[in-house]
């Protein structure tokens, strides 16, 4: 018993270090040298030069508007980067005292939900380590498809306009500089997950995710009046008469430009945030168990790169839940401090979890979070969730899930498919 | 002051009233000693025949020891291996013609089906009455 006691906290000894190494690693860039928020803000290098006159080249473009919509993008990625998976427990069972039987009956436990927690813990001297993979494929950026991004601005600024005669001002006024943006963004991320149960009922944890992040976009500019046909000023070119831009090129074919086009593709991996987690089961009642959740962030993943957040987070959770026969139901509800960067969100988890068979659990979940920062952004995200978990020998649980999104709100993937495997030791 | 000046005889009854109560008292005492010996001695055959998975042994402990119990319990000492009981806190309090008896309950073992180590503790009022020449449980929670 003693040896295998040895054995069990030198595995997580060793899970801890492990963990913790890779969790300084660097993150590795393929592709260009810009982190992936510069990405957006940097087309053509961030401003057009738009000229009414073929001779003369402004000595500043016009700052491109639709970079600042993306500013807040990291925090819009944080509801699916930051769901670590819950741990289970394989073959979770418990003791209960029956009065009218008058002795301990055990009793098994479902595998719970992926995404839920819920009040139980692992027990004492009990500890779970599982590796997560969750695929991301973004698909809208608040209702529209990120492969169909529209953005328009005056293509003339004021300050131009107003050098101009009035006639030329009724002339260049209305054109339009209008960005067809083709965005390509996807997440892999590789969870890392370890926790270990202290007493019978406090529960403390780390995980540790390994990102690779993909992001590629094609932009189309176009010089327009708002009715689609074509301006009437066009972009400048340099003395080579290339785009006088620090970035990007003007379509071919014309002598007097009203296209340019650029574009970006580059993926990065790296490790993300490392999450540190505290769970203490502190009350039962018959109807209702209840237990609070903490959990910690250390910003180990590159926030520029979408990697991780930029500040270290803290996330409260209370958490309630009761098995009653084969349905347990379960409600989490926490609030994540975040810092301004971050974005600080509410959020909430309500559904249940179905033990089908003694190996097969079946959840169903609804997920809400709720900016802190209310810019029409990423405002309110509402998502379902579906999945299962099995265990089809000894210690290992297999799990997979499912999430759509229930709202337009931020950027979102039609579905989000988590797998896990774990093992309980 | 006042005892000074109460007559010698009704003195000597008073005290002898409070002999008798003391008596009394005393003898309740004893008693519930022997009460206390008898219920310390049942929750060690209880707490003896789980450890060694006797059900025969604890239905005897019963006065009423049901189908069902027995299958319960059977299933729980089958599941745990290795099991150690400790009854602890006890408290005995009269209780009509039996007592109560309240004990906190600490049960060590490692399941069976998982090889997790366990300790469950629950704390229990049982009521202890004669029966027969035996005291046995009768109910409690």
């Amino acid at each position: 018993m003693r040896l295998h006691r040895c054995l069990r906290r030198t595995h997580l000894w060793a899970l801890v270090c492990l963990m913790t190494l890779v969790g300084i690693g660097a993150d590795v860039r393929i592709g260009r040298a810009s982190s992936l928020d510069d990405l957006i803000p940097g087309l053509y290098g961030g401003s057009l030069p738009t000229t009414t006159n073929p001779g003369f080249a402004p000595p500043e473009g016009q700052p491109l508007q639709f970079g600042s919509q993306f500013k807040s993008l990291s925090g819009a990625l944080a509801a699916a980067r930051s769901q670590a998976p819950v741990p289970s427990a394989s073959g979770a069972f418990r003791f209960g005292w029956d009065s009218e039987l008058d002795t301990f009956v055990r009793s098994d436990q479902s595998l719970g939900s992926m995404f839920a927690e819920r009040a139980q813990t692992l027990g004492r001297y009990t500890g779970t380590f599982s590796v997560a993979y969750t695929r991301v494929d973004y698909d809208s950026f608040e209702g529209t498809s990120l492969n169909h991004l529209t953005f328009s601005q005056p293509a003339v600024s004021p300050d131009q306009l107003s050098g101009l005669p009035p006639s030329d001002q009724a002339k260049y006024g209305n054109d339009l500089l209008r960005t067809r943006l083709n965005l390509g963004l996807s997440y892999d991320l590789l969870f890392l997950t370890a926790a270990f149960g202290v007493t019978d009922t406090i529960d403390v944890g780390m995980a540790l995710s390994i990102n690779h992040a993909h992001m590629n976009g094609s932009a189309v500019t176009t010089i327009e009046n708002p009715d689609g046909t074509p301006g009437n000023s066009f972009f400048a070119l340099n003395a080579q008469g290339q785009l006088d831009a620090p970035s990007g090129q003007v379509c071919a074919g014309a002598l007097l430009p009203t296209c340019a086009s650029d574009g970006f593709s580059e993926s990065v991996w790296g490790t993300g945030d490392l999450f540190l987690r505290g769970k203490w089961h502190f009350y039962d009642t018959p109807y209702v168990d209840l237990a609070t959740v903490a959990t910690l962030t250390l910003p180990t993943g590159n926030a520029s790169d979408f990697l991780g957040f930029y500040d270290p987070t803290f996330t409260p959770l209370l958490v309630a839940s009761k098995s009653f026969g084969l349905v347990a139901p379960h409600l989490n509800l926490g609030y994540s401090f975040r810092s301004g960067k971050d974005v600080s969100q509410a959020l909430w988890v309500v559904g249940a979890d179905v033990r089908a068979t003694r190996w097969l659990t079946l959840f169903s979940d609804f997920l809400g979070f709720h900016d802190d920062k209310r810019d029409g952004i990423n405002d309110d995200v509402y998502q379902s969730a579906l999945g299962f978990k099995v265990n089809p020998i000894d210690r290992f649980v297999l799990g997979a899930g499912f999430q759509f999104p229930l709202n337009d709100a931020g950027i979102r993937a039609d579905v989000i498919y988590t797998t896990q495997i774990e093992y309980t030791f | 002051m006042l005892t000074r000046l109460r007559p010698p005889r009704r003195r000597r009854r008073r005290v002898g009233l409070i002999a008798a109560i003391v008596a009394s008292a005393a003898l309740a005492s004893a008693q519930f000693a022997d009460v206390g010996a008898v219920v310390d001695a049942v929750l060690e055959s209880y707490r003896v025949a789980l450890e060694q998975k006797d059900l025969d042994q604890l239905g005897v402990l019963y006065v009423n020891f049901s189908e069902r119990q027995r299958e319960a319990l059977q299933q729980y000492l089958a599941s745990a291996d290795g099991l150690n009981v400790e009854l602890s806190d006890v408290r005995i309090a009269p209780l009509g013609d039996g007592v109560a008896v309240s004990y906190t309950r600490r049960d060590t073992f490692v399941d069976r089906d998982s090889g997790k180590p366990q300790r469950l503790e629950v704390r229990l009022t049982k009521i202890l009455v004669p029966d027969g020449t035996q005291w046995k449980i009768r109910g409690g929670s």
